[in-house]
């Protein structure tokens, strides 16, 4: 086991590389010239202005030197100085981290407590009205574009009915807590400020619903799936033979057993998302990493979107790892090798 | 592509409660599958006669709400919402048809060669795929249609770059198992070449798993595609495709109906698709699923 994942971390770094590597190759071999977002339209025809930005930003140099001084600032710790902001990428991400991260969770949480539940509805109530309604209710959650579903969601609860909240991570005019964690709703509580943290919380659910709602679909059908499969095993049937209620037999027993393979796909999950973010915080007005990718592939700012890159990649080979160990802890019957 | 691990246990389920073929092809799902992708094949080759008005023409006063003679309004310029949904269908789904068969050809004839060859050849290609999988899927698509400038061509090769390795590593596991079979064994000692082998042996008996993951993979494809075109990374102003139907009905916020039409639409074909993959999965008993 420890030897597992010794191994497995060992290799991420070379992982990484080849990310970062692909990456790199992207955006330099790409017809686009980043030269315009550093320099500003008006100046591209000062071929000065342009010579001196390219000498600045290492532009000038052939590729491969770029690529070996990108890859050594890496080791560094350096990702690089954003063409946009003029400040270090990843200052950048640490700032934007936290509101995609707190986001993101929230979303888990929404999502992997609603496919619980609705897996378990399906399961017992298999092939009745309810288990096709939860059913057609998870599925249209994978089917839905996000960023039309958020829009949507901001005109029915936030125009129309009142009872969301603007968009962004806070009402305007309220002043972010100070800084703790990042994540709004924790560094409230630790300032003691309750009024705060439910302004902050009310915020976090309507996008972290609809990040969440295409995973809930995930979660129910892989649930109500090895719900329906355990039941049909032999120690079902000695339970019930046993004079246990239908109730305390989900609860106590197959339940329990169905809820492994869920372990599987919350790593994966939690990968996509944070790729889902990219659209949800784009409506939602939420600073975070997805609106700092868009705004940095918009301007053609490599140094950005390799640092987003990298980080993403990173998140989702942890994640991955996460999974392997956590399922061969929860479930004996998984030999890490 | 979340749903992934989870469908071979689906699957494994669907037949343990005994859902059985012949039934799989007609269950409710499929029927509405049927109707709502007739519905848009017809949309697709007669969409001249169908539409009321043309797509880029201003017919109406701008901004105006849903009317008798503007089923779903009219948008900043006038445009009819409605005709401009039905025209969208000829520029998001041949696209996202397009992007599915780009990433089935390149990862299975990669997968194959993979999967035949092995070794170094082998390592190679897989190598590159885990990568291209590390890398967060719709930052590659953005990186790569950014670079190569907005347009729905574009966007059709940054979404091949992204899935093909899906498919090469669906294929590579069917190639690995094939190869063991008897009548392979048999094709080689009456002298069969190998790609000859590979081509005429092997490949047409892994094509049931992966028609299946390619419907299923459809819905998230039109939904990458539309992303990238709200993100002004796909179709330009002012096509009617309908990611970049949407980005328009987003400035128009109090104008609801702008986005409606195009999202409505999206999610038909999407739920039709995400039906039908489900159901050729039950119906052919497929099984294999990556990861």
């Amino acid at each position: 086991m420890t030897r597992f994942v010794l191994k497995r971390i060992a290799v991420m770094p070379l992982l990484l590389l080849g990310v970062v590597t692909i990456a790199f190759v992207i955006s330099r071999l790409l017809p686009a010239n980043p030269i315009a977002a550093i320099v500003g339209q008006r100046n591209l025809g000062n071929e000065a202005i342009v010579a001196a930005a390219e000498r600045k930003w290492g532009l000038d140099q052939p590729l491969i030197v770029q690529y070996f001084n990108y890859i050594g600032n890496l080791f560094r710790g350096d990702l690089g100085t954003s063409f946009v902001t003029k400040s270090p990428v990843l200052s950048d991400l640490a700032d934007r981290l936290p509101a995609t991260l707190e986001l993101a969770l929230m979303a888990l949480v929404i999502g992997a407590v609603g496919g619980v539940i609705l897996g378990v509805v399906s399961a017992s109530r298999k092939d009745k009205f309810a288990d096709h309604l939860s059913r057609l209710f998870a599925l249209v959650g994978s089917s839905l574009p996000i960023f039309w579903t958020g829009l949507l969601f901001l005109f029915v609860f936030y125009a129309q009915l009142g009872i969301a909240p603007s968009p962004g991570r806070l009402s305007s005019r309220v002043v972010p807590p100070p800084h703790v964690t990042g994540f709004y709703t924790v560094d409230a509580l630790v300032a003691g400020n309750p009024a705060l943290f439910w302004d902050a919380f009310s915020h976090l659910l309507l996008p972290a619903f609809i990040m969440g709602w295409g995973l809930m679909g995930t979660i129910s059908r892989l649930v109500r799936a090895s719900m329906l499969d355990e039941l049909g095993a032999d120690y079902v049937r000695t339970v019930r033979a046993k004079g246990v209620s239908e109730g305390q037999l989900m609860r106590g027993h197959v339940l329990r057993n169905s809820l492994t393979p869920v372990v599987t796909v919350l790593g994966f999950a939690f990968g996509a998302l944070l790729m889902g973010a990219v659209l949800v915080e784009t409506i939602f007005s939420w600073n975070g990493i997805g609106s700092y990718a868009v705004e940095a592939t918009r301007a053609l700012d490599y140094p950005a979107i390799n640092g987003v890159s990298l980080l993403g990649g990173a998140v989702f080979l942890l994640a991955n790892l996460a999974t392997d160990v956590t399922y061969a802890v929860v479930d004996p019957r998984v030999r890490l090798v | 592509m979340t749903s992934a691990s989870s469908l071979s246990v689906l699957g494994r389920a669907s037949r343990a409660v005994g859902a059985s073929r012949g039934t799989a092809w007609a269950s409710a799902p499929m029927i509405f599958a049927y109707i709502v992708l007739a519905f848009w094949i017809l949309v697709l080759l007669a969409v001249q006669w169908i539409a009321p008005f043309e797509p880029l023409a201003a017919v109406g006063t701008r901004l105006s709400a849903p009317s008798a003679a503007h089923w779903f309004g009219t948008d900043s310029l006038g445009r009819d919402v409605l005709s401009r949904t039905l025209y969208g269908a000829r520029e998001s789904l041949p696209i996202a048809l397009g992007a599915i068969l780009g990433a089935v050809v390149v990862g299975c004839g990669l997968g194959a060669i993979a999967g035949f060859f092995g070794g170094a050849v082998d390592a190679v290609i897989m190598r590159v795929a885990d990568i291209t999988m590390a890398f967060p899927a719709i930052l590659l698509a953005m990186a790569v249609a950014a670079g190569l400038g907005p347009g729905l061509g574009n966007a059709l090769i940054a979404i091949i770059a992204v899935w093909w390795p899906i498919y090469a590593r669906l294929t590579r596991g069917q190639v690995l198992s094939i190869k063991q079979r008897e009548h392979v064994e048999a094709a080689t000692a009456i002298g069969s070449g190998r790609w000859r082998t590979l081509a005429k042996h092997i490949l047409p008996h892994s094509t049931t798993p992966i028609l299946v993951n390619a419907t299923m993979d459809l819905g998230q494809i039109i939904l990458l595609v539309a992303s990238l075109s709200f993100l002004g990374l796909g179709a330009l102003p002012p096509s009617p495709e309908w990611g970049a139907m949407i980005t328009d009905g987003s400035k128009n916020f109090y104008q609801p109906w702008i986005a409606a039409a195009p999202g409505l639409a999206m999610v038909t074909v999407t739920l039709a698709v995400n039906f039908l993959g489900d159901g050729l999965r039950d119906a052919l008993d497929v099984k294999a699923r990556r990861k």
